[in-house]
């Protein structure tokens, strides 16, 4: 794979580090989770391989992305509403396609969301930390340089495990059967990302925060601001009361998605490239499907919290789990 | 929750996300609190179950993030209820790695010997500003910090990067109102009644005392890696020394 274009940032990324983080290593990986997967999936990437080692693909912040195939393979675009060109010809979103030695794709700035994810049906040959072949920008390492930095125009990607025709074409032919109800399964799980309801559960320091901050922090529409990366969103809205929680906190272990209230009152959503502790209380943190909506919100987004339980949080977490196994079920029919 | 022969003692646990939990621990000051977050840690590393994601200690607390598909929160809540008495005190081993030179156990610790250059030269330093600030003189600065043992308190910022603690009283100085935009990688830094080695160069708003040769940045892959609960400290070089051994640091 040649790289003809590569955006405002192009990074290498799959379901990130295990058993890294009390050593201050970040979790990093794909920002969204699910578009990140269906990619896989709908080249054939096998779940049950996703569990055990991941396949990385490519995550496109804004598009503006495109390159040269050097071998023929299936490949699936997931995330962010754009256009897509193969060899000049419009393409869909979410579903495979065979693209042959020569080939050119090209992925347009999106309309809707921030990121894209490019899926290929070989294995993207690149080093190694903790289990996981992410770009960690912060850190400097992951990639295909292993610097920590994002692919560059020009630039070759390595490939190993290199698909097989028959495995191509029989994939193609069960998609085209298929299409339909596959199809109910990728507008589903696409319209889960681009959503901007974010749930969250009560957590860590909830209960230290006044009955007003939780107020003024589940009726308000919060702007993602200009620092929005893959370490987190900083939001601007409706101060929140952060006098209840003691203000010398010890730091503590930030988990996926806390949600920050520094002494400013304005919230910081934690994401992938969080640091590993930090001492600022929390007052929720984000769940489910709204972890990958995040990754879609570019600044000026606004964006609602909607509280859940521990019970629901816990069952949509299975019922998407559920999600993938049918859609793989249906793509591993005859 | 009493766990290990009443030796970790959970006062309290809060859901850090809808697969984690995080468990706060009670203790007499905030060693004993860090005691039983690392005890606890360690025991929960060493029996690694199947659904363990990331265990990760701090002060006075450890986040426990599961895998979803395999375990809910009440299994994990009955699973560290059971710990009690599951493990007496002393098969809480840790991996031993007597044969490195600089590393060592006592008791079940592992201790950490940094080189420091302290920079005497007479020009105005950080050094020489905190021997003003705290009304000492520049050795007596080196000598409260490098003649006490540290440990441990947390991970984090940066890889590599450890929580020293306490330092002497007599030390404790607040952060710069002013946090620098670089600080030099190997810096030895003191703030509050903390100390600590910039692994890697990054903003940073504590006084600098001096540089350590080692590459600590690189050593948070290896097991040499710093762990909540290990002991450090310091040992003052020359500015030879620190030329020296930097320039043995294999890239890694």
């Amino acid at each position: 794979m040649l790289i003809l274009q590569s955006g405002v940032q192009s990074l290498i990324v799959d379901t990130g580090r295990k058993n890294a983080q009390h050593l201050g290593f970040c979790q990093t990986g794909a920002l969204d989770t699910i578009s990140y997967r269906l990619a896989n999936t709908l080249v054939g990437n096998d779940a049950s391989e996703y569990h055990k080692q991941s396949f990385p693909c490519i995550e496109i912040l804004m598009g503006q992305f495109g390159f040269e195939c050097l071998f023929d393979s299936l490949i699936a675009i997931t995330g962010a509403k754009t256009k897509i060109m193969i060899n000049r010809q419009l393409a869909d979103l979410n579903r495979p396609y065979l693209v042959k030695k020569g080939d050119v794709v090209e992925i347009s700035t999106p309309t809707q969301g921030a990121r894209n994810y490019l899926a290929i049906n070989a294995m993207i040959t690149s080093a190694q930390h903790f289990g996981s072949k992410s770009v960690a920008l912060n850190e400097g390492t992951g990639g295909t340089q292993n610097n920590g930095l994002g692919l560059t125009r020009g630039e070759q990607i390595k490939f190993s495990r290199l698909p097989n025709k028959h495995k191509n074409t029989s994939l193609l032919m069960t998609y085209n059967k298929q299409k339909d109800r596959i199809t109910q399964f990728t507008s589903k799980l696409n319209s889960l990302v681009l959503s901007i309801h974010i749930t969250v559960l009560r957590t860590y320091q909830h209960a230290d925060f006044s009955r007003m901050a939780h107020v003024t922090f589940y009726n308000n529409k919060y702007r993602v601001t200009q620092n929005a990366n893959r370490m987190g969103l900083r939001l601007q809205g409706p101060t929140i009361d952060s006098k209840g929680p003691v203000a010398s906190l010890l730091s503590e272990a930030i988990a996926y998605g806390a949600v920050q209230v520094p002494p400013d009152g304005q919230p910081i959503i934690l994401l992938k490239e969080r640091q590993t502790i930090g001492g600022y209380p929390k007052i929720a943190t984000v769940c489910g499907a709204s972890l990958s909506a995040l990754a879609q919100c570019l600044p000026n987004v606004s964006i609602e919290f909607i509280q859940t339980d521990i019970y629901s949080a816990r069952n949509e977490n299975l019922l998407l789990e559920r999600l993938f196994d049918a859609l793989q079920k249906t793509l591993d029919s005859e | 929750m009493q766990l290990i022969g009443n030796r970790v003692n959970i006062r309290h646990l809060e859901y850090a996300s809808a697969n984690a939990i995080i468990f706060y621990f009670t203790g007499d000051n905030l060693i004993q609190k860090n005691i039983a977050a690392s005890d606890f840690h360690q025991l929960i590393k060493r029996l690694s179950p199947c659904w363990l994601n990331e265990s990760v200690p701090a002060y006075d607390s450890c986040l426990i993030e599961f895998d979803c598909l395999k375990i809910d929160h009440h299994y994990l809540i009955k699973f560290v209820r059971e710990l009690q008495g599951a493990l007496k005190d002393d098969e809480l081993g840790i991996d031993s790695v007597k044969d490195k030179a600089d590393i060592h156990l006592i008791g079940k610790q592992r201790h950490h010997q940094l080189p420091v250059w302290y920079d005497r030269t007479n020009k105005e330093t950080d050094l020489t500003q905190v021997a003003k600030a705290t009304k000492l003189s520049v050795q007596q600065v080196i000598t409260l910090h490098c003649t006490q043992q540290y440990r441990v308190f947390a991970v984090g910022f940066q890889p590599g990067f450890a929580y020293l603690g306490e330092l002497s009283p007599q030390l404790a100085l607040p952060r710069m109102k002013n946090p620098r935009l670089k600080v030099p990688k190997g810096a030895v830094a003191i703030a509050e009644r903390q100390t600590a080695v910039y692994p890697n160069p990054s903003p940073g708003g504590w006084h600098l005392l001096g540089l350590c040769p080692l590459d600590l940045g690189a050593r948070a892959h290896s097991e040499l890696a710093f762990h909540v609960g290990d002991i450090v400290s310091f040992k003052e070089i020359s500015k030879a020394d620190y030329f020296s051994l930097a320039e043995q640091q294999l890239p890694c």
